[in-house]
């Protein structure tokens, strides 16, 4: 019984070894980029559409929409980070129904590897939007003293991010597992359709995980001028009233 | 366990190849296709809003103008009326007009022909009068009537106030006492006689008279001496008379003129004629 594609191993030459776990990625990312295609090669910005436009047109819309939700800001530069982390991991665990399919995100090291591109990509939209002092000083409030906790958090919650992801996904696979040994029959389905379920919440919590991170980094001086704003409307409005 | 470095590294670059393909074919795409169907809708409605306010502004130009053409229609519909009322005020009155000159020349014509008639009928009547008493004196005139007409005449002499006498005299003696006494009839010896003394008796320059008789007279007796004329002629009567007659004839006419006009003398146009025919008699006066 395997329980890690990683150890799967298709290909292998010196140090270059095609495990599941790159091949299911290259699937996932074969079939993405290939529906993309054919969607937006024939893009439609009249009043009638294709279903696929309509369907991925209503995806893109909603990542967008939870994005400017967190961020409260134009989701422009963030969306194709953040969605393609949804997209990616909820298309990875939708694929577990198919036979002899191994999920990449039930590996360590594929969601590490995306914990790892959301810790770099959490300093780089912070710097680009506040600039190096700027997103510096984030790490001095609310005082100096919280400065270590906040490096630290920064790491534990980007190993958090791979390791839940990873388990949740790995103890799906590994109920099904047991669960085959001890009940063969029908209750496999139901614990296959759970996971099915447990996996797109897992997309979901990830990338938003991802968003909240990235949206506090670049967020604190858009909340300080936010702030201002409102002080400036209210002083407005009294002077207004007056 | 050992990390496997190249499945994660691998990982890594799979998945950024991936947000970089998925950008460039997913995301920039279908965002952009729904920004230009936003753009497309709001321009629509746009468009839309425009058209509504175009259609407004020139349903409200239009309904301007129709009022202000009905206003000028009732406008030219009532000045047309005013200039028809004003015609046919004017036709009236020129046929009016027209109707009372037509009826003035009428009346001058009926006045000239009366005045006319009444003209011919009177000479004809006072001339027929006095062809008759001429007539009738003529035939009366005998020996009797004679010597009342040298009394008469005689008796003229004594009317004269004395500078006519003087002047008389003077005239008479300017002949050398010649003097002619015409008559309309032929005095007998004994008459002559009585008429030479009494001229005598008051013309004493008299000397020679010479009698003669002028039918021209019709039934008088006249002196005559060097341009000076004592005259006793019953034509001065009948002259006179015939003046007076002609006299009253003229006032007659005027007043039935005057008559005539008062009942329907509604135009200002016959005042002055009426008071023409008055004035000869107010002259006469």
């Amino acid at each position: 019984m395997t329980i890690s594609p990683d150890s799967i191993i298709y290909w292998e030459w010196k140090f270059i070894t095609l495990n599941a776990t790159i091949v299911f990625t290259w699937v996932v990312m074969a079939i993405l980029v290939l529906i993309s295609i054919l969607v937006t090669r024939n893009l439609k910005s009249g009043f009638k559409m294709s279903r696929w436009q309509s369907f991925l047109e209503t995806v893109v819309e909603y990542i967008r929409d939870q994005i400017r939700q967190i961020v409260r800001e134009d989701p422009k530069r963030y969306l194709p980070f953040l969605g393609t982390l949804f997209m990616f991991i909820s298309l990875s665990n939708l694929l577990a129904f198919v036979p002899e399919y191994h999920p990449p995100t039930g590996s360590i090291y594929t969601t590490g590897a995306l914990a790892i591109c959301v810790f770099f990509a959490v300093p780089i939209f912070g710097i680009s939007r506040r600039g190096v002092g700027g997103y510096l000083k984030h790490y001095l409030k609310p005082t100096p003293i919280m400065f270590p906790f906040l490096v630290i958090s920064e790491f534990s919650r980007t190993l958090a991010l791979a390791v839940r992801l990873f388990g949740n996904v790995l103890s799906g696979t590994m109920i099904a597992a047991v669960l085959l040994a001890v009940a063969p029959l029908f209750v496999p389905v139901v614990m296959q359709v759970l996971s099915l379920l447990i996996g797109q919440i897992h997309a979901y919590i990830f990338a938003i995980l991802a968003a909240v991170y990235i949206g506090s980094a670049s967020r604190a001086r858009s909340e300080e001028e936010h702030q201002n704003d409102e002080n400036n409307q209210t002083e407005n409005k009294d002077e207004e009233d007056n | 366990m050992q990390i496997d470095w190249f499945t994660l590294i691998a990982q890594i670059v799979n998945f950024l190849i991936l947000v970089w393909l998925l950008k460039h074919f997913l995301y920039d795409r279908i965002v952009d296709s729904m920004d230009k169907r936003r753009e497309k809708i709001s321009s629509r409605l746009k468009e839309a809003d425009d058209k509504k306010t175009e259609a407004e502004k020139l349903r409200e130009e239009y309904e301007n103008k129709k009022k202000e053409l009905e206003g000028k229609r009732e406008e030219i519909i009532s000045d047309a009326k005013e200039e028809a009322e004003k015609r046919k005020k004017q036709m009236l009155h020129e046929s009016r007009e027209e109707i009372e000159q037509l009826r003035q020349d009428w009346q001058k014509s009926l006045e000239h022909e009366k005045s006319s008639i009444l003209n011919t009928l009177r000479d004809r009547t006072a001339r027929q009068v006095f062809e008759i008493s001429r007539q009738v004196l003529d035939d009366l005139a005998g020996a009797e009537l004679q010597e009342q007409m040298i009394d008469r005449f005689l008796e003229r002499f004594s009317e004269l106030s004395q500078k006519q006498l003087d002047k008389l005299k003077s005239s008479v003696s300017g002949n050398k006492g010649q003097v002619q006494v015409l008559s309309s009839f032929e005095i007998s010896g004994k008459t002559k006689e009585k008429l030479t003394r009494a001229l005598k008796d008051k013309l004493d320059g008299i000397r020679d008279i010479d009698y003669e008789e002028d039918s021209d007279l019709r039934c008088g007796i006249a002196l005559v001496a060097e341009g000076q004329r004592i005259e006793w002629n019953i034509d001065d009567y009948l002259e006179g008379l015939e003046e007076e007659f002609k006299e009253r004839m003229v006032e007659l006419k005027a007043e039935k003129v005057k008559g005539q006009d008062k009942p329907d003398g509604e135009d200002d146009n016959k005042k002055p004629e009426e008071q023409e025919p008055e004035k000869p008699s107010q002259s006469d006066k």
